[in-house]
């Protein structure tokens, strides 16, 4: 047993028919501490997070979170516990304004009577959804998207957040934007699992990271030791 | 052509094109959040206007409390079709084109069987009954009181649904459902209670309204049809999934086939709704009021 782990992984594997995508992977995400999933496209990041979030059975694996094994939890079950993803892509509901996002995010029962609250912390973080409320959510930008698509998992009142992707597509200051944000939450005491194809941010923040590829995990260590790495230097960082 | 002017025809279509946003509400609901090809939504009409007349028949009750006994039979009936058949399928990791396809051919043999049941219940000669009958005058306008009620019940109730859908908690759910599944999950919507009640929801709709068509036309079991077709032009005309817009949409319809039939014959009818349909299909595929996106 990995002590202190809010979520553990063992085994995972599994995909989307007869497609295997994972292999059995072993990954742990510590209380109050950052882990990152770093690796390119197509090696297993997203298809990790869906079955996180129960959107996706595994074929085989376990997923404690909290010493609970959660593998048969629906979606519904999962972010009433405090298990919340903000998706690669944002997916956010785009004919709706700002502020139903808002209200859907906070639509489990736990955490409905803390909407008004919540989306005062959120408009406080990113002024720019407070002045943009009333617009439908698919007229925003892609980082303003991004931003809403973080407030709505944070109006779920997380334990644990699954950020997947967040600077996807985004332009190098929103990027810059997210990751401060994403800082902050860590900085409070939250609970991330962050996969990201952009390793080098990844790793500055990561206390824990491990490089995913071809559905296995390939190197994992400290988000410090792996920048320091060789190898993640030459495959991943240019250098 | 002065009659074409007359506040009577006026009041006729808004009469009819409430109805049609009604029924086509319920069918609307459960194509959008679970694309679901209720073509035996019409039968529930029939269920509701048997419900009607039975009620009063038998036992003297007014339409107006006989169409909440209809929409809670009919909503009975929902629920366990969706508990019986729907909610596995749903469940299952099937795309949903697969189950869009097979609800089709589904609803296709749950209407036969509906129908052939109520021929051989209560045969199959087409009854009427007087109800309601009593005309009310409004101005120059004069109305029997039973289509005074469809009318007040089909806006009153569409509108409390529209209302229903903007403010509760559940009716956001509804509409996240309707606009993206995925992420409906995602943030935690108890997909399978959401889908449950807006199946029974849009069964109801359709039992309810189907006690106030009883009272002014010909009760058969295979009335149906014609409203499971109005009920498609309808969801078509506003665009699929657009709930406001169908409601819109069967106003237009109503409009549509009152003033096309007057100025042409009765006979045509069919051939004005086919026609809008097709049109609609050909020109603006995505619904007249749907705004365009790109995805």
């Amino acid at each position: 047993m990995n002590d202190g782990a809010l979520l553990e992984v063992r085994g995972l594997a599994g995909g989307y028919g007869p497609v295997r995508v994972l292999h059995g992977i072993d990954f742990a995400v510590p209380a109050g501490r950052i882990a990152a999933l770093v690796g390119g496209n197509g090696a297993g990041k997203t298809t990790t997070m869906a079955m996180l979030a129960g959107l996706l059975d595994p074929d085989s694996g376990t997923i404690r979170y909290e010493g609970s094994a959660v593998e048969g939890w629906g979606s519904a079950q999962r972010v009433a516990a405090g298990i919340v993803l903000v998706p690669e892509g944002r997916l956010v509901f785009p004919d709706m304004t700002v502020e139903e996002n808002l209200r859907l995010g906070a639509i489990n029962r736990k955490a409905r009577r803390h909407t008004a609250q919540g989306m005062e912390q959120v408009y406080a973080q990113f002024p720019r959804l407070g002045e943009r409320r009333r617009q439908s959510a698919g007229t925003l930008s892609g980082g303003e998207q991004q931003m809403l698509a973080l407030g709505r998992g944070l109006m779920s009142r997380p334990r644990i957040l699954l950020l997947d992707e967040p600077s996807l597509g985004l332009a190098p200051m929103m990027v810059d934007l997210i990751f401060e944000a994403i800082g902050e939450l860590a900085a409070g005491g939250m609970t991330i699992l962050l996969s990201e194809q952009n390793v080098g941010l990844s790793l500055e923040l990561a206390d824990r990271a491990y490089v995913m590829e071809n559905g296995a995990i390939a190197l994992s260590g400290s988000g410090r030791d792996l920048l320091g790495n060789a190898e993640v230097r030459r495959a991943y960082l240019g250098l | 052509m002065e009659f074409l002017l007359s506040g009577q025809l006026l009041v006729a279509a808004l009469i009819i094109g409430s109805i049609y946003g009604l029924v086509a509400l319920g069918l609307n609901l459960i194509y959008g959040t679970m694309r679901l090809l209720n073509i035996a939504h019409g039968d529930l009409v029939m269920i509701g206007a048997y419900t009607g007349y039975w009620l009063f028949t038998l036992a003297a009750i007014s339409p107006v409390l006989a169409m909440l006994a209809a929409g809670a039979l009919a909503g009975l009936t929902g629920a366990a079709l969706y508990f019986g058949l729907f909610r596995r399928q749903l469940a299952g990791s099937q795309p949903i084109e697969r189950i869009e396809a097979n609800s089709l051919l589904i609803f296709f043999g749950i209407s036969i069987v509906i129908q052939n049941l109520t021929a051989l219940a209560f045969t199959a000669s087409p009854r009427t009954y007087q109800a309601l009958d009593t005309l009310v005058r409004i101005g120059e306008v004069s109305i029997a009181q039973s289509r005074l009620v469809a009318l007040a019940v089909c806006l009153g109730l569409s509108a409390a649904i529209v209302l229903f859908l903007r403010f509760s908690a559940l009716g956001l759910s509804i509409r996240a459902l309707i606009q993206h599944r995925t992420a409906s999950r995602i943030v935690g919507i108890d997909v399978d209670r959401v889908q449950a009640f807006t199946f029974v929801l849009g069964f109801a709709l359709a039992g309810l309204a189907g006690t106030l068509i009883g009272v002014t036309e010909q009760i058969s079991p295979f009335m149906g049809f014609p409203f499971t077709i109005v009920a498609f032009v309808v969801i078509v005309l506003g665009g699929l999934g657009n709930l406001a817009g169908g409601i819109a949409a069967g106003m237009v319809l109503g409009l549509i086939e009152t003033y096309g039939v007057a100025l042409t014959s009765a006979n045509l009818r069919s051939v004005l709704i086919y026609g809008v349909f097709i049109l609609v299909l050909v020109l603006r595929p995505e619904g007249l009021l749907q705004k365009r996106r790109l995805t």
